[in-house]
């Protein structure tokens, strides 16, 4: 579904992003691990497109197409999505609003027929349930004067409703309480099935517990430095990124 | 000392040239006392420069370069009135063309209010009782020529313990013309004890030829009494606009004034709420979309005479091309008005890097127990949020439209007039995708 190769991206002049290599099938779930300012954030604002970030060198085929090359909206018309670390707070536009005009601007690229508020009203409630999210969100400003755990509760609402094909979750379960940690993985793990894929950014293996990954690559300075199964995610739990960071410093030398 | 000042202030030859249309103008013209102070005030001030506190950001002289000649009266069709009405609306319409009172446009008028030209009317006791009392000719040099040269406008008296059901909507239309011309519409509204009443006021031009709207509006709410105003400026592209709105609040009375500035080439606004009543509310809102070399100019004064009165103010803008705002909002809290409540913002939005905007918020607290707070932003469209959008699915160019419609329903959504709010809103939406596209383009 996703490969990255050789993917070099940074900010004006500096690279932060050394050559990423990475193969994503569908139904595949992938953890991406690594202390702060590895880089991981970067690798997922660059999939999503932000203009911040501009690529040097490598490519992003995404379902045999280049993902480097589209728009952000097209990558979400073409079903990439991503839950944002930091939700953007925007006054004046409600909750109810935003999805159903995303909604509608994926099917309306997809030459599907848009939904009216009446429909959308009865799949909105259903989605709310999964997120265990109360009908009042929807009249609120996106975002605005949400906690933490509204936040990422709301993206995960906005991936039910969006129903993309490929999930990437930039640290989705920083700042969680254990209860909304739950509800965050328990929607994650219902929309995920075998024709889809979710990338899963995090800092903290606690969230694997809930989401169990089929793999765990762990990223240091912008490389993918070291790979493996689930187990790997606890090794590092229990042993910290330090020796990771020592092996992957012998290697270089 | 005085002389010199004085020479180089009116080297304007159609300063002059007022002074004298004044005095070829009949010497039995009703108001006479009122009118000649205000061409001695006007005569005295000149006209205003750059070097007046009150117009410091401002360059005056397409006001003051142009000389403009009274319009001939004209005729209005039907049709060229439709844009600027509201069909599903019942209003009391009184509508002037080129400032000359337009009768066969008019509504009927229901009871318990009065409302008539004001050419009309200057013998009415309540008009020689209040006319100029608010609007003082001694600072401001437009509102003396227009006290000197007014005729045509509204007067309206609503009697007491009376609500008035239909709001009355003036207009004021230009229509285009050859040589540049110059109306001075001048308004008074009473409201007594316990009325209540809603009132729009459009000025609009048609066609793009250079004209001067030079307006004055005077409100008097008595105790008790609410009054609700909304002002849509609408001038033609060389429009030039110069209006002073004065409100004065009796006891818990409570005036709403929502200023839209769309539309003109210069627009100078002063609106000013005096609360002289305790417990009285002001709240003054503006909203303004502007691009090209629009300017505009809004300068408010909320003046908190009495104990417990709360005011509100909030204004906002979107700025394209090379256009440029001023917002200069005073509010002064006299000694004696304790438990004074004031709130002031004023936030734009830039479209373009010569797009400018200039904003001083000025208090002048002389009350010890006042809640004041005031603040003001200026930033472009917040890229996070549009990137936000974008990554959701939502095209580039809806998603700005989005932003800019949320910034702007701010200020609309307050207005309570449901047709009004919705023809503001097609408007507005207009106009937003008007300016985005000379961004973009």
């Amino acid at each position: 579904m996703l490969e990255i190769r050789n993917l070099h991206a940074g900010v004006e002049d500096a690279e932060i992003l050394h050559g990423i290599n990475l193969a994503v099938n569908a139904g595949e779930i992938h953890a991406i691990m690594g202390p702060n300012g590895s880089g991981k954030s970067t690798l997922a604002q660059v999939l999503a497109g932000h203009e911040a970030y501009s690529v040097t060198e490598g490519e992003v085929i995404y379902e045999g197409q280049d993902l480097l090359d589209m728009d952000p909206d097209e990558r979400a018309v073409h079903g990439v999505f991503l839950a944002f670390q930091y939700p953007v707070e925007i006054p004046g536009v409600n909750s109810a609003y935003f999805l159903r005009t995303a909604l509608n601007a994926l099917r309306t690229a997809r030459d599907e027929e848009e939904v009216d508020a009446i429909d959308f009203l009865t799949l909105i409630r259903d989605k709310l349930k999964l997120v265990e999210m109360d009908e009042k969100f929807l009249k609120r400003s996106v975002n605005e004067g949400f906690s933490g755990g509204e936040k990422k509760r709301h993206e995960i609402l906005q991936m039910a409703v969006l129903e993309p094909r490929l999930s990437i979750l930039d640290e989705t379960d920083s700042g969680l309480d254990i209860d909304a940690l739950r509800v965050v993985a328990n929607g994650v793990n219902t929309l995920h099935s075998a024709d889809k894929a979710t990338i899963v950014v995090t800092h903290y293996q606690r969230l694997l517990n809930n989401i169990v990954p089929d793999f765990v690559h762990v990223m240091l300075d912008g490389r993918i430095v070291q790979s493996g199964d689930k187990t790997l995610a606890l090794e590092l739990e229990e042993k910290g990124y330090d020796w990771i960071k020592e092996e992957h410093a012998t290697h270089s030398v | 000392m005085t002389g010199s000042k004085k020479n180089t202030r009116h080297t304007a030859s159609n300063h002059t040239s007022w002074i004298q249309k004044f005095e070829s103008s009949p010497n039995g013209q009703p108001l006479r006392a009122l009118r000649q102070r205000a061409i001695a005030d006007f005569d005295r001030l000149g006209y205003p420069t750059t070097a007046d506190e009150a117009w410091k950001s401002v360059n005056p002289s397409a006001l003051i370069r142009t000389n403009f000649g009274p319009a001939p009266p004209a005729s209005l069709a039907d049709a060229e009135l439709e844009p600027f009405i509201y069909p599903d609306l019942q209003t009391i319409r009184l509508v002037f063309v080129n400032g000359y009172y337009a009768p066969e446009h008019a509504s009927d008028i229901p009871e318990g209010i009065t409302i008539a030209n004001l050419a009309d009317v200057y013998d009415h006791p309540l008009v020689k009782a209040h006319l100029g009392k608010l609007a003082q000719t001694a600072d401001l040099a437009f509102t003396a020529l227009n006290t000197a040269f007014m005729r045509d406008g509204v007067f309206i008296h609503v009697q007491r313990n009376i609500t008035v059901e239909a709001p009355v909507h003036i207009l004021f239309i230009t229509t285009a013309s050859e040589t540049p011309t110059i109306s001075h519409p001048r308004n008074l509204i009473i409201a007594d004890e316990n009325s209540q009443l809603s009132i729009v006021e459009t000025y609009a031009g048609i066609g793009s030829a250079a004209y001067f709207t030079n307006a004055v509006t005077e409100i008097i709410a008595r105790d008790n009494a609410s009054v609700n105003s909304i002002r849509l400026e609408l001038q033609g592209t060389a429009g030039l606009h110069v209006a002073n709105f004065q409100a004065q609040l009796g006891r818990s009375s409570r005036m709403t004034f929502h200023d839209f500035t769309l539309g003109g080439a210069f627009v100078r606004n002063d609106v000013s709420a005096y609360m002289r009543g305790e417990g009285s509310e002001a709240t003054v809102n503006g909203f303004y979309a502007l691009e090209g070399s629009q300017h505009v100019d809004n300068y408010t004064l909320l003046e908190h005479a009495e104990p417990h009165c709360p005011s509100h103010e909030l204004y906002k803008g979107i700025l394209g091309g090379s256009s440029r705002a001023i917002f200069r909002g005073k509010i002064h809290v006299h000694q004696k008005a304790q438990h004074t409540d004031a709130y002031q913002q004023n936030e734009n939005i830039l479209l373009s890097d010569n797009a400018r905007v200039n904003t001083k918020p000025q208090l002048e607290i002389y009350a010890d127990e006042v809640k004041c707070s005031h603040g003001a932003t200026i930033g472009q469209l917040d890229e996070n949020a549009l990137f936000y959008l974008q990554a959701r699915g939502i095209p580039k160019a809806e998603a700005k439209r989005i932003l800019l419609r949320a910034f702007a329903d701010d200020i609309i959504g307050r207005v309570t007039l449901a047709p009004v709010r919705s023809h503001l809103s097609d408007l507005i939406d207009t106009r937003l995708e008007h300016i985005d596209a000379r961004e973009t383009a």
